[in-house]
């Protein structure tokens, strides 16, 4: 209620009045004209009348049967009569013919405003009639008003500190030029701001918001959504009211200072302490709260501060494992980036088993689809004869399931490997990395980045070195940080690379050779002689031996 | 959850951190922060004659996504292998990896 006291005579009109008026909001200035003559607020002997602060903060203003008169010509009347008080008012507008609207945002001039009857009076000598009531400013955005707050959010942002100043926003001068009323206390200005941040600045540190009347709990819960890293936020001066409201922010746990001076909630403590413990409890890791610096905090030591044990880069239970194995991922993975994989065949076992797992990750799932009709997922995939025909088993299964996969290039120095399991029988261990899955035909497009997971498991062999009896292979896409960083530690990687490129060359042949005279029959050298004469393209040896076997052109040594 | 890892000899590496043995891999997951697990995919091998040793053994991969209190969602890969101990499946060993940004091996 605006009023107070209200005379006796007036109560029933003004019940009807009160209905009647409520959905305008214009309820205080009807009772102001109602009473007949004009006078300060606590006027003595008459019924008191008190102007009230707005809820909203927001004053609306209408200027009545004011057809006459041009918009700067009010203006200047008003502002004369506003004296001493800046006549600060935001969306004048016509809204009809006979009609000027304007906002205010200053308690002291709406009251003057609300006084004014009578008292602000035309070169005619006519008076001007100024209605003011308490108003929620209804705003319309559209594409013009949001590209100007963008601009304006720039303007007001500094890249060194990443700290965006929206204090008074409302207030701007490039808005106020403009005639654009965008106050941020209506949530669909607050959602296009919150939007602009969560797009462009997306790692904020400090953030000022003060003076913007800010009340509303809906607001500030999508504002804490996209400013999680901010370590510094000003609300003072705003217009929130209860605990409540700065409870939506609890979850910037970074908070270290935080300004809500001047705010009805605020205003009412009487103890710094208590209000200090109040705030405290929801923003823990507060050392400054309104300029002034806090002691700092005694906490009870729980759960809350434990730390995720930082990555470490391998585990091995075993001293031994470090050489084996580091031999082992650096041949391996060379010959799975060939064209052919054809060296691998020598790596497994004869009654090894192979199976592959894809899911869709966090990053650039781009073709990741073609590899799912052969991902081997229990949790998917129920029929027993499915299941069975996804798992490879031997050598030559493997290596048609490992071929099918798309060419790639893995980044070695990306490798984490565990080995919990060493002994003389069996080792067992897992890699974690990245590769780059190699794509034709999709020129000009960022790199398509995996992330896998491979369970191994090795034997020994009777004749010396190791065979995979087990291999799960599981893909999925890097994530953005992953993708980013791929690839990017060469530095480090002189130590191992510059012997490796020449052994691999060797060793790559020497297992495609291998693999050839398995898959053919054929004996080591005459395997070597064919590779050779097609530049060591396995898919072309083979395809030849084939045409010969059929023309029966192949000699018999070559068999022995 | 210490009666699922075999007594002494299981092994738990966590990210990169190896414990030995039931009692202390169970003190060592006990002292992880809070956390919600969604498992995703799972593969099994039932281990072949040469690498099982005259056991019932299976290796067994899954993954998933996990939430630590105050951390985003993140990928995992979580590799076991079981044996049976009597008419009880034991966990022999427990690989578990982040999807993280690399970490150089060491």
């Amino acid at each position: 209620m605006d009023f107070v006291i209200l005379p006796r005579n007036l109560h029933i009109s003004l019940t009807i009045y009160k209905v009647a008026c409520v959905c305008l909001g214009f309820l205080c200035f009807i009772f102001h004209l109602g009473r007949g003559r004009g006078g300060a607020s606590g006027h003595q002997g008459g019924p008191i009348y008190q102007f009230k602060p707005s809820n909203t903060g927001w004053y609306k203003c209408t200027v009545v049967k004011s057809s006459k008169y041009e918009k700067s010509y009010i203006i200047n009347l008003i502002k004369d009569y506003a004296k001493p008080y800046e006549f600060e008012y935001y969306n004048f507008v016509k809204i009809d013919v006979d009609t000027y609207s304007f906002f205010v945002s200053n308690f002291d001039l709406a009251e003057k405003l609300f006084l004014s009857r009578g008292r602000i009076k035309t070169v005619t000598n006519h008076t001007l009639i100024v209605l003011v009531s308490s108003a929620t400013p209804y705003v319309e955005l559209n594409n013009e008003i949001k590209d100007k707050i963008k601009l304006v959010m720039a303007k007001r942002y500094n890249g060194d500190n990443k700290a965006l100043d929206l204090s008074k926003f409302y207030a701007d001068p490039d808005f106020v030029e403009a005639n654009m009323f965008v106050p941020l206390d209506r949530s669909n200005v607050m959602t296009s701001v919150c939007n602009i941040i969560n797009e462009n600045l997306p790692d904020l540190f400090a953030l000022n918001l003060s003076e913007n009347k800010l009340y509303y709990p809906e607001s500030l819960i999508s504002l804490a959504k996209v400013i999680p890293r901010v370590k510094i936020l000003y609300l003072a001066h705003n217009n929130i009211k209860d605990l409540a409201t700065i409870r939506t922010l609890e979850s910037l746990s970074n908070l270290e200072e935080l300004r809500l001076e001047k705010n009805p909630w605020t205003e009412c403590f009487n103890e710094q302490d208590a209000y200090t413990s109040e705030v405290r409890k929801i923003f823990p890791k507060l050392l400054k709260l309104d300029d002034i610096q806090l002691p700092p905090p005694i906490v009870f030591d729980l759960e809350d501060n434990i730390e995720l044990p930082k990555p470490q880069g391998s585990f091995l239970c075993h001293p031994e494992a470090r050489d084996i194995l580091r031999a082992f991922l650096e041949q391996y993975f060379a010959l799975f980036d060939t064209e052919s994989r054809a060296g691998l065949i020598d790596a497994y076992h004869e009654n090894a088993q192979y199976s592959l797992v894809v899911t869709q990750g966090l990053g650039n799932n781009h073709l990741l689809n073609n590899m799912l009709a052969n991902s081997r997922n229990l949790l998917r995939i129920e029929e027993p004869q499915r299941q069975k025909s996804l798992l490879s088993v031997g050598k030559a299964d493997i290596l048609r399931a490992l071929r099918f996969l798309p060419a790639t290039k893995h980044d070695l120095l990306s490798f984490t490997c565990d080995c919990p399991l060493y002994t003389p029988g069996l080792i067992q261990f897992s890699v974690c990395g990245l590769y780059e899955e190699i794509t034709t035909g999709t020129k000009n497009k960022s790199k398509l980045i995996r992330a896998f997971n491979r369970a191994f498991l090795l034997v020994p062999r009777s004749g010396g070195g190791f065979a995979i009896t087990n291999d799960q292979l599981f893909i999925t896409s890097a994530t953005p940080e992953q993708a980013e960083k791929a690839f990017s530690s060469q530095v480090t990687a002189s130590e191992s690379t510059c012997s490796t490129p020449v052994s691999n060359e060797i060793l790559i042949k020497q297992n495609m050779v291998k693999a050839l005279s398995q898959v053919s029959g054929m004996n080591l050298n005459f395997s070597e002689k064919c590779l050779n004469e097609v530049q060591w393209d396995y898919d072309q040896a083979v395809t030849i031996f084939n045409q010969l076997k059929a023309k029966n052109a192949l000699p018999s040594e070559a068999f022995i | 959850m210490g009666k699922l890892y075999k007594d002494e000899d299981a092994v738990l590496s966590w990210n990169g951190h190896g414990t030995k043995g039931s009692q202390a891999i169970v003190k060592y997951i006990s002292e992880l922060p809070p956390c919600d697990h969604e498992l995703k995919s799972m593969d099994i091998h039932r281990l072949p004659e040469e690498a099982a040793q005259n056991q019932i053994a299976y290796l067994i991969s899954t993954s998933g996504t996990v939430v630590y209190k105050n951390m985003k969602k993140t990928g995992f890969n979580q590799n076991f292998i079981i044996s049976a101990e009597g008419a009880r499946w034991k966990i022999i060993s427990d690989v578990f990896r982040l999807q993280q940004t690399p970490v150089n091996m060491t």
